[in-house]
């Protein structure tokens, strides 16, 4: 379970979380959605424990991420959205450092590791230095680190974003498997076709507010124009529908 | 309202550029530089001043000029040594736009580029000015004023020279970028990836985070970057330290030139912990359930392992000296081989994701304490312990770090 509690962060002046609330349930998928600068990523940020929030609270699976952080970390899995490694390592050495730091059994994270990589169109590379990679090879790394665990918690900061069709596909299966064993995940995306498909409910962020939770019936049905989220997504910005035929 | 020329566009951009950084440095920062600046001034005057009216006193005019002048010419080649390692970084990852994807002369991004290179290299104005004040009322003032014009001319062709090598250096490529100019090979390089090489598979283990922190060390250390540099560094160091027992003959001679190059070492070892504690990349390390002293376990616990076989092998390298100064040498040394690399570290600890600003600091730290020691011998000790408190005080950082 994720529960975020009155979560706020600014930026000198400019507020990026103002007083945030929500719960992931257990084996939910909720999708978070916003405009660019809506704060999505310092929300996941700040939830992931990269930085720390001004005011509130993030508890992973019960567990405080900034009071007790070993504890919520350890059942926390984080696909970032620009992600970032060390350059000079190969894949596989930075999964089994991962692995290590999890305290997972090596054969059988040895034997995830290379069956997700093999979904993920990355098994033929795992031992090339990670400065050689695209950045959609980078993001199925990241994605695949976040994953190995099989956390009770997931983040997912865009973390589809780059992947091509076949491995989108595979990364979005993964992503139903650990929500149907109990995992509780969280994935923003800008892509609202995605998050109707992936997603039973969806959190809309504004502003760096909470403006709409809506559940899958609560989104109805879309037009030839626009998809039922983006209906809702343009009407929480106050844009018309017509905007993009304009 | 007339459109602006390339060479237009490139002076609003470098003032613009000049005006944020100036506003963004703060007050606080700004004072603090304008100290460091007075300290630097003040400390260069004394150190030109007194040997040079030395010099005027047994030599005359001309072996006063004669004598400031290399000191002019010292602080030029400082200068052109800093654009040029301020310019090899710029060449490796050129700040600003997808450069070539602009209707640009490649030759004119390089202009920039060395523009922006030659700036750090306007701190050496600040000694070599302190310098020539060091020569009023010692030397004639047309005297002075050759000398100040010798230097500026000396330090714009050291910064520009030092550009035009560090250049030649980056457009050195392969297959048919080879057939470009060299200003347009050295931004095609940049961006090239890097050519696939297969290391050794690694293999899965169980192991505490420690210990897989410190194994992450060692193959990222052993790989090409500024970590295995500094650990180069530090390593040729030590084996020279080593090396002077035998070569010098002279017991406290030998030991002086022993204890400098392992102290030398030691510096290395901090900056090698300042980029390590640093370099761990956020995203992909901080979701990870791993806590400040798996950290600090992993670095501190190498780098102890590492000095005290040091120490042990000084000790017994050491033939020259007698026996029981033999013994209290590991004892003796043990203050700079816990100090320097603990304050790396825990500047690197306080410091997650931004190794190049840990290391500035650890640098500056080391400055301050040569000029303290040089000023009052063994001040800088002080200073020194007094900089690793304030780190050791700062490394809750690790937990929560500032915002950049």
């Amino acid at each position: 379970m994720l529960e975020v509690r009155s979560l706020s962060r600014s930026y000198g002046a400019r507020v990026a979380l103002a007083a945030v609330s929500f719960t992931v349930a257990p084996g939910e998928i909720v999708g978070l959605l916003g405009a660019n600068g809506a704060g999505k990523s310092t929300l996941l940020r700040t939830a992931a424990g990269l930085q720390p929030p001004d005011a509130g609270e993030v508890l992973v699976a019960g567990q405080d991420v900034w009071a007790r952080p070993l504890e919520a970390k350890a059942a926390l899995g984080y696909a970032a959205e620009e992600p970032t490694f060390h350059e000079e390592l190969s894949a596989l050495e930075y999964l089994t450092f991962v692995a290590s730091v999890r305290g997972l059994a090596p054969a059988a994270a040895h034997e995830r590791a290379v069956r997700l990589a093999q979904r993920l169109d990355l098994h033929r590379r795992l031992d090339e230095p990670v400065r050689a990679w695209s950045h959609g090879m980078r993001k199925k790394l990241s994605f695949l680190a976040a994953v190995l665990h099989e956390p009770r918690v997931l983040l997912c900061d865009e973390a589809l974003e780059g992947f091509d069709a076949p491995s989108g596909l595979a990364a979005k299966a993964e992503l139903r498997r650990l929500g149907a064993a109990g995992a509780a995940v969280l994935f923003s995306s800008h892509v609202t076709e995605t998050v109707e498909r992936l997603c039973a409910r969806v959190v809309l962020l504004h502003e760096g507010r909470v403006a709409r939770v809506l559940a899958r019936e609560d989104w109805g049905a879309g037009d030839d124009a626009h998809s039922p989220l983006e209906r809702v997504f343009l009407d929480v910005l106050g844009q018309p529908l017509a905007a993009e035929a304009g | 309202m007339s459109r602006a020329t390339p060479t237009q566009a490139f002076r609003a951009l470098e003032r613009r550029l000049l005006a944020r950084r100036a506003a963004e440095l703060g007050l606080r920062l700004w004072l603090v530089t304008a100290t460091l600046a007075a300290c630097v001034a003040a400390f260069t005057y004394w150190q030109v001043r007194v040997p040079l009216d030395g010099a005027r006193r047994h030599g005359g005019v001309p072996a006063a000029t004669r004598r400031l002048a290399t000191v002019l010419g010292a602080f030029a080649l400082a200068g052109g040594a800093l654009a040029a390692w301020r310019r090899r970084s710029l060449a490796s990852a050129p700040p600003g736009p997808e450069w070539l994807a602009l209707p640009l002369e490649p030759a004119r991004i390089e202009r920039h580029l060395d523009a922006e290179a030659r700036l750090p290299a306007l701190g050496a104005v600040v000694p070599a000015a302190a310098a020539c004040l060091a020569g009023v009322g010692l030397l004639p003032v047309w005297a002075l004023a050759l000398l100040a014009l010798g230097f500026a001319l000396a330090l714009a062709l050291a910064t520009r020279l030092a550009c035009a090598l560090v250049l030649l250096a980056a457009a050195r490529a392969a297959g048919p970028a080879a057939r470009l100019p060299a200003a347009w090979r050295a931004l095609v390089s940049v961006r090239s990836p890097a050519a696939a090489r297969r290391l050794l598979p690694a293999r899965f283990r169980t192991e505490s985070p420690a210990r897989a922190l410190a194994r992450l060390d060692r193959a990222v250390s052993l790989r090409a970057g500024p970590p295995r540099a500094r650990l180069a560094l530090a390593g040729g160091a030590l084996a020279a330290g080593l090396a002077a027992w035998p070569a010098v003959g002279e017991p406290f001679q030998a030991r002086a030139l022993a204890f400098a190059a392992f102290a030398l070492a030691c510096a290395e070892m901090g900056a090698w912990a300042a980029w390590r504690a640093a370099g761990d990349p956020p995203a992909a390390v901080r979701p990870l359930p791993l806590s400040l002293g798996d950290a600090w376990r992993a670095r501190a616990g190498a780098l102890a392992a590492l000095l005290g076989a040091v120490l042990v092998t000084h000790a017994l390298a050491a033939a020259p000296l007698p026996p029981l100064a033999r013994l209290g040498l590991p004892l003796a040394w043990a203050l700079p081989a816990a100090l320097l690399p603990l304050l790396g570290l825990h500047l690197g600890l306080s410091l997650p994701g931004r190794p190049a600003t840990a290391e500035g600091l650890y640098i500056a730290w080391l400055a301050t304490a040569l000029l303290a020691s040089v000023t009052i011998p063994l001040l800088g000790w002080a200073v020194l312990l007094a900089a690793c408190a304030q780190a050791t005080r700062r490394l809750p950082r690790w937990n929560a770090p500032e915002p950049v």
